[in-house]
């Protein structure tokens, strides 16, 4: 009797569990479907086979693509790099020195984690506009930078403050400069916190949008998930095009969440359940 | 002396650098909102006659409302759903399936948010993926323009929001469900082996282990679901631009649309100053309130 029930709410967990997986899939895969029909067909009959097998949608919109993916490698290695180097050394910094300032300099590093980006993007733009770096895409970097420094001196600071400081105190021993123990020490120990970080940072600076949007005018420089906007805003390109825009755009992160699947989610998690 | 000069670049380089081109512009949205300005910006005429404009503006309350509405949402109904789903997969259900559903439900939190909105703006299209479920469930009475036609449901909600929710809860529920989980794997094994021998229901289970454990993490998640349903701007612009007329406008397109239709960029830093100040609030209060605020 135990085991009939047991295996019967069995069943209607593994149930529920599908049902939603396949309400989160779907999608998804009408998309990649609808990607390989004429654009006639996505719009009046988006949930049948295509009537025939094309790949014009694809030819059509990666020149587009293309130079988007560019820009957005480009921007992205830019400002992930700019955060692997500097948020750490500031972080360690916080963590094992003292100096003048330092309590102000750490609220104010810390500050920017509660900005709103949307709120900001005026005077950001005023402020690039003044420098002659609106529509660059090393002005979007630097904004980038700044925009994910809180996260990074915060994250990593958190971890340095949970070594033991009789670390310090032994690298202090060996006669160390505060430069030397960076290099040799405290920096390799940050190295999982960095691969974490670097993943995180990647997703979320690939797929911004917001001030990418406000401060990049010209199409040639345009982010991927600008030019996917600009493809399917009002006066964009026809649907068929459209879909095989995002299907290019979300191929690629399958993959990767399929394979990277773990450390994302643990990425993710991690400041925020501790 | 050298590791002085190590210590001022370790910290002034990488510090003015996120100054210069963050903190500042976003601290002196405090200036620019209270001049009034439209193009050319002033900080000489500082004055409380921007925010008795925006006060008296209907508009901004409609904005406002609807991210309330997306907070409630986000706070009650993705972390509801999550907490559920993540419930459930701690069962004893084969590994190798618990990895495919994660995987599955993190899919939309990994893809480009432009992305999803222009998915949903093609699934909700009149002849779209949307409607046919609709139908074929037998529901197609249902079926309509979901972007493009306002029947209201109640005060501020009509049905192009009702359509933007779901979009927005397929798109974020994934996220908190990996929160969730991680959260759950700490709590200890041996509080449920108790359970068992006492012969604890399930209902009983999570009443008095899950939910209290559950309650700390849920204000953090809550923080995160609050900074996240004032920033949104991607989605909705990229679904609705804010519209058919006011229905689905939110803090950040209202602020788009000033700055860049009505080309009103005093007006709309206002608009910012004010978002970031509610913000930041209920941040505050939800960190208060969880017993984290330093």
């Amino acid at each position: 009797m135990k085991e009939r029930t047991n295996s019967y709410k069995y069943l209607i967990i593994i149930g529920i569990l599908v049902t939603i997986a396949l309400i989160i899939i779907g999608p998804i895969f009408f998309l990649i479907l609808n990607t390989f029909k004429p654009t006639s067909e996505v719009l009046t009959a988006p949930f049948s086979l295509p009537s025939h097998f094309t790949l014009e949608n694809y030819a059509q919109v990666w020149p587009y693509m293309k130079s988007a993916f560019l820009s957005s490698l480009k921007v992205t290695i830019g400002s992930v790099g700019m955060l692997l180097l500097f948020p750490p050394m500031v972080a360690y910094s916080l963590s094992f020195s003292d100096f003048r300032g330092k309590r102000i300099i750490t609220l104010m590093s810390l500050f920017g984690i509660f900005a709103i980006p949307v709120a900001g993007i005026l005077p950001i733009m005023l402020l690039l506009k003044n420098l002659n770096l609106i529509n660059t895409h090393i002005g979007l970097i630097l904004v980038y930078y700044g925009l994910y420094y809180p996260i990074g001196v915060f994250i990593i600071r958190e971890y340095y403050n949970s070594i033991s400081p009789s670390l310090w105190e032994a690298a202090e021993i060996d006669g160390l400069s505060f430069w030397g123990k960076y290099r040799k020490i405290f920096f390799p120990l940050a190295k999982p916190m960095l691969i974490a970080l670097a993943i995180l940072m990647t997703v979320y600076i690939w797929n911004e949008y917001t001030l990418a949007l406000v401060l990049l005018n010209d199409s040639a420089k345009y982010t991927v998930p600008l030019m996917l906007s600009s493809l399917g805003g009002q006066y964009g390109a026809p649907w068929g095009m459209r879909l095989a825009g995002i299907g290019l755009s979300v191929i690629p992160m399958v993959i990767i969440v399929t394979f990277f699947s773990d450390e994302l989610r643990r990425g993710m998690s991690f400041g925020t359940v501790q | 002396m050298k590791d002085k000069i190590t210590k001022f670049t370790f910290i002034v380089l990488p510090f003015s650098i996120y100054f210069v081109f963050f903190l500042a512009p976003n601290l002196s949205i405090f200036l620019l909102g209270l001049n009034e300005w439209d193009i050319r910006p002033t900080f000489l005429n500082v004055s409380l006659a921007p925010l008795k404009r925006l006060f008296t503006d209907p508009r901004f309350y409609e904005a406002i409302i609807h991210n309330l509405m997306l907070v409630f949402n986000s706070v009650f109904i993705q972390l509801g759903i999550a907490f559920v789903i993540a419930y459930l997969l701690r069962k004893p259900i084969a590994k190798m399936l618990k990895t495919v559903f994660n995987t599955i439900y993190f899919l939309p939190v990994a893809i480009s948010l432009v992305a999803i909105a222009l998915l949903w703006k093609w699934m909700y299209q009149p002849s779209g993926l949307f409607n046919i479920l609709l139908k074929s469930i037998g529901l197609g009475s249902f079926a309509r323009p979901w972007l493009s036609s306002v029947t209201t449901i109640f005060p501020y909600f009509d049905t192009p929001f009702l359509a933007l929710l779901i979009g927005i809860n397929w798109t974020w529920f994934g996220m908190y469900v990996v929160l969730f989980s991680a959260g759950m794997r700490e709590i200890p094994q041996k509080y449920f082996d108790a359970a068992k021998i006492d012969g604890l229901s399930e209902l009983t289970k999570i009443r008095k282990i899950v939910l209290p454990s559950i309650k700390p993490l849920w204000f953090s998640f809550s923080i995160l679901a609050i900074s996240g349903s004032f920033k949104s701007f991607a989605f909705v612009w990229n679904t609705t631009m804010g519209g058919p007329g006011n229905s689905t406008s939110v803090a950040g397109t209202f602020l788009y649309r000033q700055a860049f239709r009505s080309l009103d960029m005093g007006y709309a830093s206002t608009i910012g100053m004010v978002v970031a100040i509610i913000g930041f609030l209920m941040v505050i209060i939800s960190l208060k309130r969880s017993g984290r605020l330093f």
